[in-house]
């Protein structure tokens, strides 16, 4: 697995996170997500019409409950609408010496330091700091095309956020050394944990408090390497080396955001949250009058854009990544929260830590383990806005018997200081390397067949306990279109290993239990006496068990070498919206049980998160029909504006430069191509937000050919098929 | 209407005048369309229709361009974006100057006058009576295009195989950006600027509706909106801004000559920008040229913002003088 690989580089600094908040408000419904379309009953309320700009109601703080607002949650009567970052574009990255560059320097502004590579440990083991050409460098993320997009497969929900890259570069050419590659797929939020940093001194707000990690992979055989001839014992010569190795196969980047800061520039300075909301719509409607003013020729240039990013933290590693391991998803034993830690200082309640995970070394000749790694990137929380560590005391790793049956085993000390506190931490991205020589007791690979990993301060109360049997897909955000089936694999393992004979895996079938807050998943039912949400997808597994709800499908078990079984379950749109499948594998022999009604579960469930596309085949095929009465171009280009562009329009600005239906005909083949949904998996996929439709993109094509000159042919609804990623 | 003379024997040389007549009714569309005040500064809907369709004939003039370049490379030739650019007021080039068929096109707030020459300009073939004027002059640009197209049957196929043809991305209006790589792509190509101006002949379709491609001609909008002025639905008080008629730049006062200095520089850069777009190997005009684009619009409107022209009531317009690059200011 990729964790014990060597060499690993470490980076910290920051990420930039530049999403356009007006479509997930969580106090307002002004935005229908499920169904892509602004939510005008409830504008029409607040004095915004369909045609009309939006901007004025998008942009003002204090709106005020009517009487048939009951579902407004407004918890800060200074909240825009728009929310923190009306003119975002979803870009993200991480913070360096060419990215982000800040629209008004006046107000905003971004992290002083850069992202860089701080160190590495090298193929014996040290940890080099200094004196390494590829210390100093900058990772980067989409150099030289569209940036990297942060996307919530559900707008309003946290649990969801992933990043579309196509890229990943350590340096650049011209300096003559680092490298670059194509990514393998998608980087997904995993392990995100809400209560990553305690807050003591109350500096930190919004989300700043959580913590996730994402990972991804750089196959091989796109890798370039910018420096020819490397230093022999380099970084760079060592991962060149590691990458001819069997069992590699390519690159692997992992990495923690935690300690998000929001509000950054001198125009909040030593605001609280309901100022900087406050400063941020007076911002906005500045920009506004400026804008309208430059428009008219009265201001020579166009004003500077209130783009508020936050910040996060980041401290990152980047190895080795090993054949059998997933790219999204850290591999490796993973531990899960257990019981609460007690703080050392007083006063502090006890905190649940988050997920970590383990990998060994075993050197075949001895048949023993030589080198643990432990990845707590994403388990220890942060005391305060300082990003200082809590301090749990020295905790233990090691082993505890399956059964429970007899005493645990340490393995080893990890202390706070020297081990993980911030120092600490920041250096090596929360892995902690233990060699063999620091073992407190001898492991062979049969202990870890048959004991659990665990971390604990008080050995009968773990903080960490090893999950046995995991459940893992890269298929972490999922898209189905109307009429449409998508398949879903699940990599599940038994202790880093192949699950026995007779493992099942349950997977149920959740939706938000309220529409604009995160706190808790319900399971969906289709009995139509219960009060629970009707499913978003059929669920299809083959020798599927059907509950209300849930399927249980048998996990395969073939004798191919792989450490690993995967199953394959597929879902088929029923209606739009973003159920969240949990996945709960089944030891064999464990009496079927139906699943938990609510799960809590966004730290340490298995599950994807599916979207189901708006339904729109049957307004695309009226479109079609229409076309038939031949009516004129420009009709036509104001149908497509309004049914497809309309919503992306009115919600974000980042796409005004398309500014009435003419531009939008005169943009029509970049449109036609940026929304190929061959596209779909690259940052440069439009829209960002990933919820056009078929039958939206269908009216597109036919809208093509139209003013191609091109009769519509009858369009049966095979024709409505897209090949997502 | 176009001089018979215009013709050459060399069909490139055809189309390279084709190219500087269709560039050259940009200006006067532009500085029109620009005249119009929007629907946020209290102008009627028939002015934003007016302004619309304006801006929907310049993006077709914009496809017509890109068409004609199109053949000439595919004819391996270099299309020229700057050599014949006219002067305003004047007749468009290879147009007769006197005469009861000569019209002169000028920088005008729009107007009925004004609509009257876009008209002239776009006029369809049967809409006027007597095929041809005096020496057997042509009287519309469709004909001078069908003479392009008699030369081009000469050639064979392989004659328009030199490729560097705009992406069909890059197609700015309703109607096809062909590809051209043989004659016959090239006859269409010529075709769809012909239709789309003048709508298809009688016999296919009403004059008013060319059914390939859903659009009404040219002429037929313009028509249109002329009788915005009759009724009237569209009050120039109410719905234009003032601006002056056939601007001249050396009556402007230093602001407006600084301003019209910097459009003019914009304007050329444009032009350059598409000329060596035209000759890239790959060529595409979304990108520099579309940011170009934008940004004329919002330098004539800060010319227009600098106050009445010395002499006048009226306000500055762009002169859309050609100024080289590196060329001192004003």
């Amino acid at each position: 697995m990729g964790l014990i690989q060597l060499p690993r580089l470490y980076f910290s600094g920051y990420t930039y996170w530049n999403p356009s908040t007006f479509n997930n408000n969580d106090c307002q419904p002004t935005y229908d997500a499920a169904n892509a379309r602004l939510d005008w009953t409830w504008l029409a309320r607040h004095g915004a019409a369909p045609g009309a700009s939006i901007d004025s109601y998008a942009t003002q703080p204090g709106i005020v409950p009517t009487a048939n607002d009951a579902e407004i949650i407004q918890e800060n009567p200074n909240v825009p609408p728009a929310e923190w970052n009306f003119y975002g574009d979803n870009a993200c990255g991480f913070v360096g010496s060419h990215e982000p560059i800040i629209e008004w320097p006046a107000m905003f502004s971004r992290p002083a330091r850069n992202t860089v590579v701080s160190g590495f440990t090298d193929a014996s083991g040290d940890y080099i700091g200094r004196g390494d050409p590829w210390i100093g460098l900058e990772p980067r993320l989409n150099v030289g095309s569209a940036p990297a997009r942060l996307v919530d497969v559900d707008p309003v929900c946290f649990w969801s956020s992933q990043i579309f890259l196509d890229t990943f570069s350590l340096g650049d050419r011209a300096g003559g050394t680092g490298f670059t590659g194509a990514i393998a797929g998608r980087a997904h939020a995993r392990w995100i944990n809400l209560a990553r940093n305690l807050n003591v001194d109350n500096k930190v707000f919004l989300a700043g408090f959580a913590g996730a990690t994402f990972q991804f992979g750089v196959p091989a055989q796109s890798i370039t390497f910018f420096d020819p001839h490397p230093v022999p014992g380099s970084a760079s010569a060592q991962l060149r080396a590691a990458l001819a190795e069997p069992g590699i196969k390519g690159v692997l980047v992992r990495f923690t955001t935690y300690l998000t800061l929001y509000f950054q520039g001198p125009a909040f300075a030593n605001m609280k949250p309901a100022e900087a909301f406050s400063e941020i719509a007076s911002l906005y409607s500045q920009y506004a009058a400026a804008l309208e003013q430059h428009q008219m020729g009265a201001l020579a240039n166009p004003p500077p854009v209130p783009v508020n990013r936050a910040y996060s933290h980041a401290v990152g590693w980047i190895g080795p990544w090993a054949t059998d391991e997933l790219g999204s998803m850290p591999g490796g034993r993973l531990l899960s929260t257990a019981a609460p830690l007690a703080p050392r200082e007083a006063g502090l309640g006890a905190v649940k830590l988050a997920p970590a995970a383990v990998e060994c070394a075993v050197d075949p000749t001895t048949n023993m383990v030589t080198r643990l790694a432990l990845d707590l990137g994403a388990t220890t929380p942060e005391r305060d806005w300082t990003g200082a560590k809590v301090d749990f005391g020295t905790l233990s790793l090691g082993l505890v018997p399956l059964e429970d049956a007899g005493a645990p085993v340490v393995l080893a000390s990890i202390p706070y200081g020297g081990g993980y506190d911030q120092a600490s931490y920041e250096r090596t991205a929360g892995v902690i390397d233990i060699p063999a020589a620091q073992f407190l007791a001898p492991v062979r690979p049969a202990d870890l067949r048959s004991h659990r990993f665990a971390l604990w301060s008080d050995p009968s109360k773990p903080a960490l306990l090893e999950v046995p049997l995991v459940a893992q897909s890269e298929a972490r955000g999922v898209y189905v279109d109307q009429q449409h089936q998508r398949p879903i694999p699940i990599q599940l393992r038994y202790l880093g290993g192949k699950p026995p004979v007779g493992t099942r895996l349950c997977v149920a079938q959740y939706s938000p239990n309220r529409p604009f807050r995160a706190d808790g998943w319900a399971i969906v039912s289709d009995k139509k006496d219960q009060s629970a949400q009707s499913p978003y997808v059929l669920l299809e597994g083959a020798g599927a068990a059907h509950g209300d709800g849930f399927i249980v499908v048998p996990v395969p078990y073939a004798d191919d070498g792989n450490p690993f079984a995967t199953v394959a379950v597929s879902v088929r749109a029923i209606r739009p919206g973003f159920p969240i499948l949990v996945f709960d594998p089944l030891a064999p022999g464990t009496a079927l049980a139906s699943p938990p009604s609510k799960v809590d579960g966004v730290c340490t469930a298995f599950y994807s998160v599916v979207r189901v596309l708006p339904f729109h085949n049957e307004a695309a095929q009226d479109f079609h029909e229409w076309l038939k009465t031949g009516p004129t171009a420009d009709l036509v280009t104001q149908r497509v504006f309004d049914e497809v562009f309309g919503t992306y329009f009115s919600m974000y600005p980042v796409m005004r430069f398309i500014r009435d239906p003419l531009q939008f005909q005169a943009w029509r083949g970049r449109i036609l191509e940026a929304t190929d949904p061959r596209l779909f998996n690259s940052a440069t996929y439009m829209p960002v937000t990933r919820s056009l439709s078929v039958g939206q993109r269908r009216m597109l094509e036919l809208w093509d050919s139209y003013l191609n000159g091109e009769v519509p042919a009858l369009s049966p609804p095979t024709l409505l098929r897209l090949r997502r990623g | 209407m176009l001089l018979r003379a215009a013709l050459s024997a060399d069909p490139i040389a055809n189309l390279q005048r084709a190219l500087a007549i269709e560039l050259a009714v940009l200006p006067p569309y532009l500085y029109a369309c620009w005249s119009v005040k929007p629907r946020a500064a209290g102008a009627s809907a028939a002015a934003a229709e007016a302004s619309r369709t304006i801006r929907s004939v310049l993006y077709q003039e914009m496809l017509h361009v890109a068409t004609a370049a199109n053949v000439l490379n595919a004819l391996g030739a270099k299309p020229h974006v700057t050599a014949s650019l006219m002067k305003y007021p004047g007749n468009l080039p290879w147009h007769v100057t006197d005469g009861p068929y000569a019209y002169t096109v000028g920088l005008c707030a729009l107007s009925a006058a004004a609509l009257d020459t876009f008209k002239k300009i776009e006029r369809p073939e049967w809409d006027v009576t007597g095929a041809a004027g005096p020496s057997g002059d042509w009287i519309t640009i469709g004909a001078f295009y069908e003479a392009i197209k008699d030369q081009l049957k000469a050639l064979p196929d392989s004659a328009f195989a030199h490729g560097r043809q705009l992406a069909l991305r890059d197609n700015p209006a309703p109607g096809r950006l062909y590809q051209v790589k043989n004659r016959t792509s090239a006859f269409r190509a010529i075709d769809t600027i012909v239709v789309q101006g003048e709508g298809h002949k009688p016999g296919n379709a009403s004059p008013q509706q060319d059914d390939s491609a859903h659009e009404t001609a040219h002429y037929y909008q313009f028509d249109t909106i002329r009788r915005y002025f009759d009724t009237p639905l569209l009050d120039p008080a109410r719905d234009l801004y003032p601006i002056i008629d056939n601007p001249d730049a050396a009556v402007f006062n230093g602001a407006q000559q600084q301003l019209n200095f910097a459009f003019n520089q914009l304007y050329c850069e444009l032009l350059d920008t598409l000329e060596a777009a035209f000759a890239s190997p790959a060529p595409q005009v979304f990108g520099a040229a579309t940011r170009l684009m934008r940004r004329l619009e919002l330098a004539a409107a800060m010319l227009r913002n600098a106050g009445v022209v010395p002499g006048s009531d009226r306000l500055a317009g762009p002169t859309f003088d050609y100024v080289a690059a590196g060329a001192p200011g004003v």
